[in-house]
């Protein structure tokens, strides 16, 4: 008798609990509803612009034909594939991608690094903002606008070779040489770009607690050992962050900023995927080629962003999601 | 507690609902529209039944219900200066006159700068979203043939289509028709080119010629010594290095500032589209493979080794080229019979002195140079989408604007309205035709014209527009636009006349090839130019001579041999003599 007390009370209290814990959820949920409900139309905006074009990689496996729609073009499987990977082109452009990349990202997360420590030590304040801002100016600039701007600046009688030619250098045709390009298109890019990385990193740099800054001049250290023990331990997460997410981007070359720039002398240095893409399906209208190396890319992305991703998380014990 | 689970649960999938609806919004709305489509279809098939019962065959008739055309434009500003600031394709006077006289109206969908007009329009097209008339050129007009998207105009030719218009098509042994004809559908109005129109001359400022004393070139030797004299001998005059000698673009098959006139003169002919000439066996060769290119290449490598040609041309566009003929940093250029009429006048307007004369190509030796001409030349069709409902409409637009340009006194049928001051623009229109033989009878009658001070013989409102400026020049009048109009269309040793004079003497090399682009040519193609282009540049930048061999090793491999093959399959069945 006394046990069947006993077992009824204890599923009234396993009642109680979870009418309590029910409770709470509900109260969560009324509390988050809203926020819930803000997260919607970016749901749909994602929905439509990066779900919805996902039925285009249809295209890469059909002679695909505007008019004919993709219910009625002609199936034709794998055949597009194995022309890109056939073309002279390709092999080029995705060396050539590969590389321009490699190096933006390299240049691009180290240059931004050394800015913020830097900007970090300064003391005045009001120096400090106007520097923060002048870098982060370009980042706002179309490359449209900056070609042009690129083009004078490294034309033979522009600045550049000016001041070359004052310390008797030869003037270089940056733009039309391929020693010089991919150099150009990294150096740009990185100036044009850094801003953005910096201001991240400076962020980073404020998160860290000052108390250990504090704990490490009591011991002794002097700047450069709280640089090496504290603010760079302190923001590696943000830096495999970063690294992480452009690894996934490192067929992405810079489509914009290449097809403003090259030109037929700088074809073999200079030509990536995405200028490839837009030659085959914008020039030429071979919709479906340019189709298949686009998937063929992401494919490439997908990978190598679940491959750093895991080896963040092995190494430093590091998830971004 | 299960209830207020069901309820969570139900408002989770509304949520997700109306996301997922959201989401499909796009689709949603696109059926409609595609159900619409074939909705129209059937409808039009009644209208077209219901026409035909009307029999209404008549070329400019009047509709009862106003018919809406809907057009695309690229926007070039206009020639005549006539023509009142802000005057657009939306409010040219064309569109009122079709209105007045047709009852149809054009409604454009939207139009950009010409230089844009390529990328979007081909943007347009893959997007599905095809306007009912436009103007597209060769590579287009096979892309929507192949995609089925072209209105069949052969019936509507033979009924709707005036007889001047007729006349002109055939004066041309029915040619263009022929070239915009598929499996005996006629499925675009070419807009038909004299090909003689793309005749290669030689444009030198002979103001700085005077001024350095030298004489105008018979040789391609006498043009290099020239183009060094322009670079080295400050022909402007103001102490600077600043003068270019032989004006090249990085695009270099335009009309204007291309490697074609100078390779010409080495017999060579590089040209865009591919030229395919007559090889010593008969058969049909692809122009720039040939070792004559070899030369012309190697003497362009010489220019710009010497210094004569910008050594940045390859990476400025014509743009930028046209840019420093303006500004008189450039006293050499090749090109085309309208030159004067842009960019030259512009560089007049700039510097009255500056005094472009005309000459026909050198040779690099004994045998005169010969210039590339075309079979036939149709820069572009004027085609109708297949959803168009109205195509015959499309016809009456071509045929009232032929009326207006090439028949006598549109006034009396259209009153002011086809005046350049009242806004009518000659390429405005969505649709553009021109009498093939222009050139040739304006020359002609506007000649006969200024010699009898009688303007009485004249048909066209055009014929009229040139004959005025050509007065006001030689009246005196100093502008560029005056100057251009001259120039480039009446005088003796100007543009058009020297380029009959080359014509007459017979110094053309035939384009034997006008089919439309080869399987392999589609597939290949953008490869095959962009390798071309590229060895081209490099080479006249300085790369050894020997990647010009490699180059047509590869192009062969790469493709070359199967578009040679189906070029001459094509050439069994259409030799022209």
């Amino acid at each position: 008798m006394e046990n069947v007390v006993a077992k009824n009370e204890q599923i009234n209290k396993e009642l109680l609990q979870r009418e309590r814990k029910n409770k709470a959820r509900r109260n969560r949920l009324a509390l988050e509803l809203p926020l819930h409900i803000m997260l919607i139309p970016g749901i749909i905006v994602t929905l439509i612009y990066a779900y919805g074009p996902m039925f285009g990689i249809i295209m890469a496996f059909q002679k695909f034909n505007p008019s004919l729609g993709f219910t009625g073009s002609k199936w034709v499987g794998l055949k597009n594939f194995r022309f890109i990977f056939h073309l002279p082109d390709f092999s080029q452009a995705f060396k050539n991608s590969l590389y321009i990349s490699l190096l933006k990202i390299i240049v691009g997360l180290m240059v931004p690094l050394i800015l913020s420590l830097l900007i970090n030590e300064v003391s005045k304040n009001w120096f400090k903002k106007f520097v923060q801002t002048s870098i982060f100016i370009p980042y706002f600039l179309s490359w449209a606008v900056l070609g042009g701007i690129i083009f004078e600046i490294f034309s033979l009688k522009g600045p550049v070779n000016l001041m070359l030619g004052r310390i008797g250098i030869e003037p270089i045709y940056f733009l039309g040489d391929n020693k010089w390009f991919p150099f150009i298109l990294v150096t740009t890019d990185v100036w044009k770009s850094m801003g953005y990385n910096m201001v991240v990193f400076l962020a980073a740099i404020t998160n860290i607690n000052p108390s250990l800054y504090e704990a490490a001049a009591v011991d002794g250290a002097n700047r450069w050992k709280q640089t090496f023990h504290i603010t760079l331990p302190g923001m590696m997460p943000i830096i495999i962050l970063i690294c992480t997410l452009s690894i996934g981007s490192i067929l992405n070359a810079g489509f914009e900023q290449v097809l403003m720039l090259y030109s037929p002398p700088v074809f073999r240095s200079g030509d990536i995927i995405d200028t490839l893409v837009y030659r085959l399906g914008l020039i030429d209208g071979q919709l479906s080629p340019a189709a298949a190396v686009g998937l063929f890319k992401s494919l490439i992305s997908l990978t190598l962003v679940s491959i750093s991703y895991y080896l963040a998380y092995k190494v430093s014990d590091y998830r971004i999601f | 507690m299960k209830k207020r689970r069901v309820v969570a649960m139900i408002m989770f999938i509304l949520i997700m609902t109306s996301v997922f609806f959201a989401g499909c919004k796009k689709e949603v709305s696109n059926t409609p529209e595609e159900t619409g489509k074939t909705e129209n279809q059937s409808q039009e098939t009644e209208k077209k039944a219901e026409e035909e019962a009307k029999k209404d065959t008549d070329p400019y008739g009047k509709y009862d219900e106003q018919v809406v055309l809907t057009a695309v434009g690229g926007v070039r500003p206009p020639e005549q200066p006539e023509v009142p600031a802000g005057t657009t394709p939306e409010n040219q006077s064309f569109i009122k006159i079709c209105e007045d006289t047709l009852n149809v109206t054009i409604e454009y969908l939207w139009t950009v700068p010409d230089e844009q007009f390529e990328q979007k329009f081909k943007l347009s097209l893959a997007s599905g979203d095809v306007p009912d008339i436009m103007k597209v050129s060769q590579q287009q007009f096979d892309e929507l043939i192949e995609a089925g998207a072209l209105a069949d105009l052969t019936d509507i030719y033979e009924t709707y289509a005036i007889p001047e218009m007729k006349a002109d098509y055939e004066g041309l042994d029915n040619v263009p028709l022929k070239a915009a004809t598929r499996d005996g559908k006629l499925y675009g109005m070419p807009y038909a080119v004299d090909p003689h129109q793309e005749i290669q001359l030689l444009w030198i400022r002979a103001d700085w010629l005077k001024k350095l004393n030298l004489d105008p070139p018979k040789t391609i030797e006498d043009l290099e010594k020239i183009a060094e004299a322009f670079v080295k001998n400050d022909p402007d005059g103001n102490g600077k290095d600043d003068t270019y000698g032989l004006g090249i673009a990085k695009d270099f098959y335009s009309g204007i500032a291309s490697i074609k006139g100078f390779a010409q003169g080495f017999h060579a002919y590089p040209a865009w589209p591919e030229a395919w000439i007559k090889g010593s066996d008969g058969t049909l060769v692809f122009s720039e493979i040939q070792p004559e290119m070899k030369e012309a290449l190697l003497g362009l490598q010489n220019m710009y080794q010497k210094g004569l040609i910008d050594r940045e041309f390859a990476t400025k566009d014509l743009g930028k080229v046209v840019e420093d003929i303006v500004a008189g940093k450039i006293g050499i250029v090749y090109g085309e019979w309208w030159v004067p009429a842009w960019p030259l006048n512009l560089n007049k307007d700039n510097e009255p002195e500056a005094d472009w004369k005309c000459y026909p190509i050198v040779s690099a030796d004994d045998k005169p140079a010969l210039t590339k001409v075309n079979r036939v030349n149709v820069p572009a069709y004027n085609v109708v989408s297949k959803n168009c409902k109205n195509p015959e409409a499309a016809m009456k637009v071509m045929n009232v604007y032929w009326d207006i340009l090439f028949n006598k006194d549109p006034e009396s049928r259209y009153g002011d309205l086809v005046k350049a001051e009242n806004g009518f623009v000659n390429h405005y229109p969505p649709i553009y035709n021109y009498m093939a033989m222009t050139q040739e009878n304006n020359y002609k009658l506007i000649n006969e014209a200024l010699k009898n001070n009688d303007p009485s013989t004249l048909i066209s409102s055009e014929q009229k527009n040139i004959y005025e400026s050509s007065q006001k020049y030689l009246g005196g009048d100093q502008s560029g636009s005056s100057w251009g109009f001259y120039f480039s269309r009446i005088e003796e040793n100007g543009g058009w006349g020297t380029t009959r004079k080359v014509r007459d003497a017979g110094h053309l090399m035939y384009n034997e090839y006008f089919g439309p682009a080869t399987p392999t040519q589609v597939e290949k193609g953008s490869t095959l130019e962009k390798m071309k282009v590229e060895t081209f540049t490099r080479i006249i930048m300085g790369a050894p001579i020997e990647e010009f061999d490699k180059f047509v090793t590869d192009w062969k491999k790469l493709g070359g041999d199967d578009i040679t093959a189906e070029v001459n399959e094509w050439y069994k069945d259409n030799k022209m003599n």
